[in-house]
């Protein structure tokens, strides 16, 4: 056992801390437009890609404990500086892993340029049925063609991607259509205002007659792991943004507390607010470990990967509100000015709480496990 | 960062589940409802090599590292073995024990390491007094130096072990306008003239634990069971604490994992409304938050082990934060654990209620919660 990071990690760390020190705050990134944060992106992608950092989620065989550890410490640099920027990130990285995963000799052109950074993937994989979750969309044959209809609601990146890969079946198999965002057929719909991370352009996509050849009907030799994969990749994101959400919320209120006085004495030094601090503290270092035990069991492979994922994903996304809702607090009228860390992260924990596996699903897949094993 | 237990670890834990299973846990119900404490489960738990795992060979243990004895001490909670038995075998070995293995002479480890290994000899350590409890450094047991040793007088609350221990380990005084550079440790042994039991306290819970008032009337000791120097006794006290925020720990992880179990299989031959009670979401709710529970606990309970197995003498941050976090966000789960069981939930037999007593310590025992809060906000 080891809980310490390696040097490599700390590095690495540092390196993308200086990627990201060149963009402004992450204040002003959740700002932007879609058209601004679109190439700040790819600025990031294509920075992670020049140092070797953005393809390590690509890989389809499992990575040393060394990549492991150095991506962990991306995910956590990235999701401390802005949780719809690291969202983005992780979705368009979702998409190299998924053709990497799927891949034939004929993706290999498209993987290669993915690995560059250059563009931004998008994957949907929800149903429009509000019974389901998670209902594939279904393939007709019409002739010698595939076509696609449909709609697919709430596709993070789906505003701006440039490739997007569409859960769907054909002759009762299930896989991905592999679309390019010019493809004939498939409009684009508005961008849907959100309470938080309102930067991932999110929006639903339609799908009318859309042409897909059969090469870009792509699928995993077993469907199933590949959506354990997608969904511990989702819920893990989730779980390491709901962390960076919970690191900024605490900084922030640690900082007003130190800096805001009443009487002449800053109210860090009243118990009710060092007292707050002090807990929130303890939740975070409770949920940053538990989301590395978690990644790290999946990327060992562990029987309990997929329980320790839906406990981190619950944990550090319902724990993120509360020490986001006691930042707000300990910051009272200066925690609720619009643009400020502390409303930001307050709609952020809120938004992330509900991303990926909802918390309800979560659970009963936990107890599920459990009863199983007893 | 890597998580793993070595296969030597996984198989003691293995091993320590069946021994607790056969050997212990038979006799923990009628020992908690009797508040008795189970001297024949003691003499086994020596036996099997528990008491002084960590302790160098030549003194009768096993030079285990401190990750091993938190392995050893969750194995005995997810065995079923009560709060009362692991908090005796926690004081008697972190709390005593190793306060004379670490900073004790040669002549006092001799004297009194292998006996306490063994389990022949039973240890307590005496800090807390009736006015001196979060505030430590407060406290008011003197130590005078005379001639031929020192003069104890004073008293110590709320004492495990207290009323059963042949080895006291206690903290007195010996400068009293010193604050904390005035408190020094000291060895007491039972049956030293001056030293007596006060009454044993009955408890909510740890109920088959002994805990005890001692008392200290002119009580001489030699000066050889001076522990280190003069004033040296703060820093040890800080480092003995950090035992009760980390190993001591242990066995809450195994408990509430002992209660996964028996919630799950509560759940699921209980039927009501035509199926067993697994069925309904409520239920699996409950035993979910008791899941995510021990898994964000398990963490910061191996990292201020492994923090220690490193050589660092204080962890404060890292202990304090295990201590607050399972003290304060076990409540609920536990209580979970309780009403999934319903009326039988309420009942000792059931064993559930037995834990939801005993964990309740957590949060007070060891310095409480706002200690820990108090501790963390001064580490920011």
């Amino acid at each position: 056992m080891n809980f310490e990071h390696s040097e490599k990690g700390k590095e690495t760390r540092q390196q993308v801390g200086a990627i990201l020190k060149s963009y402004d705050n992450g204040l002003r990134v959740d700002k932007s437009s879609s058209e601004e944060f679109r190439p700040r992106l790819i600025k990031l992608q294509k920075s992670l890609a020049e140092k070797g950092f953005f393809n390590l989620s690509s890989q389809a065989q499992e990575r040393s404990s060394d990549e492991s550890e150095t991506l962990q410490a991306i995910d956590f640099e990235i999701a401390n500086f802005s949780a719809s920027l690291f969202m983005s990130l992780k979705v368009s990285q979702l998409l190299v892993g998924l053709v990497a995963r799927c891949k034939t000799e004929l993706h290999k052109p498209l993987l290669d340029e993915l690995c560059t950074g250059s563009l931004v993937g998008a994957i949907a994989h929800h149903g429009s049925s509000e019974l389901s979750s998670s209902t594939p969309l279904i393939l007709k044959k019409e002739g010698t063609a595939w076509l696609l209809n449909g709609t697919m609601p709430f596709v993070s990146n789906g505003l701006f991607a440039d490739w997007i890969a569409v859960k769907a079946t054909a002759d009762d198999r299930i896989g991905f259509c592999l679309l390019s965002s010019d493809a004939s057929g498939l409009v684009v719909g508005p961008k849907l205002q959100t309470l938080g991370l309102q930067e991932i352009g999110l929006c639903s996509l339609f799908f009318q007659n859309v042409a897909v050849p059969d090469h870009q009907f792509i699928m995993a030799a077993d469907p199933a792991q590949l959506d354990g994969w997608l969904t511990n990749s989702l819920d893990l994101a989730v779980a390491t943004a709901s962390v960076g959400v919970m690191k900024r919320s605490f900084e922030a209120a640690q900082k007003h507390a130190a800096s805001h006085a009443i009487n002449g004495k800053p109210i860090s030094r009243h118990q009710e607010i060092s007292f707050k601090l002090a807990e929130m503290l303890a939740l975070l270092q409770t949920a940053e470990l538990l989301c590395c035990r978690a990644g790290w069991l999946v990327d060992t492979g562990h029987s309990e990967a997929d329980v320790l994922v839906r406990c981190a994903r619950v944990f550090c996304a319902e724990n993120g509100e509360r020490v986001a809702s006691e930042a707000l607090q300990v910051m009272a009228g200066w925690g609720v000015l619009s643009g400020r860390e502390g409303e930001r992260g307050y709609r952020d924990a809120k938004t992330l709480a509900l991303t990926g596996t909802t918390t309800e699903k979560a659970r009963i897949e936990i107890a599920d496990a459990m009863l199983k094993s007893h | 960062m890597e998580f793993s237990l070595t296969p030597e670890q996984l198989s003691l834990k293995q091993q320590v589940i069946e021994f607790a299973r056969n050997e212990i846990v038979p006799r923990v119900r009628q020992h908690d409802l009797d508040c008795a404490f189970d001297f024949e489960s003691w003499r086994k738990l020596g036996e099997y090599g528990l008491l002084g795992l960590h302790f160098p060979e030549e003194l009768g243990g096993s030079h285990a590292d401190v990750m091993t004895c938190v392995v050893a001490g969750e194995a005995l909670g997810q065995a079923g073995v009560d709060g009362g038995l692991t908090l005796a075998y926690g004081a008697h070995t972190f709390l005593c024990a190793d306060t004379i293995l670490v900073h004790g002479t040669e002549a006092q480890k001799k004297r009194y390491i292998p006996k306490l290994a063994s389990g022949e000899w039973i240890g307590c350590m005496g800090l807390t007094e009736p006015g001196a409890g979060s505030d430590v450094a407060s406290l008011r047991m003197r130590a005078e130096k005379k001639s031929d040793g020192y003069l104890l007088n004073g008293s110590k609350m709320f004492i495990t072990n207290g009323g059963i221990s042949d080895v006291a380990v206690v903290y007195a005084k010996t400068d009293p306008k010193a604050d904390h550079a005035g408190i020094s440790a000291f060895i007491v042994d039972k049956g030293t003239p001056g030293f007596s039991i006060g009454a044993n306290l009955h408890k909510m819970g740890v109920r088959s634990s002994v805990t005890s008032e001692l008392i200290f009337e002119d009580c001489l000791i030699p000066e050889e069971n001076l522990i280190g120097v003069e004033g040296a006794g703060f820093l040890m006290a800080m480092q003995t604490v950090e035992w009760d925020r980390s190993t001591l720990l242990a066995p809450f992880l195994g408990s509430t994992e002992f209660l996964i179990e028996r919630c799950c299989r509560f759940a699921l031959e209980r039927e009501q409304f035509g199926r067993p009670i697994a069925a309904f979401q409520a239920i699996k709710h409950k035993i979910a938050n008791l899941k995510i529970f021990v898994e964000a606990a398990r963490s910061l309970v191996y990292r201020i082990a492994w923090c220690k197995d490193q050589g660092r003498s204080l962890n404060h941050l890292e202990a304090a934060v295990a201590k607050l976090f399972i003290g304060n966000w076990s409540l609920e789960p536990l209580n979970d654990a309780v009403l999934l069981h319903g009326g039988y939930g309420y009942c000792h037999e059931y064993d559930v209620e037995r834990v939801f007593r005993d964990s309740r310590l957590a949060a007070i025992g060891g310095g409480t919660s706002d200690i820990q809060k108090l501790i963390i906000s001064r580490l920011m």
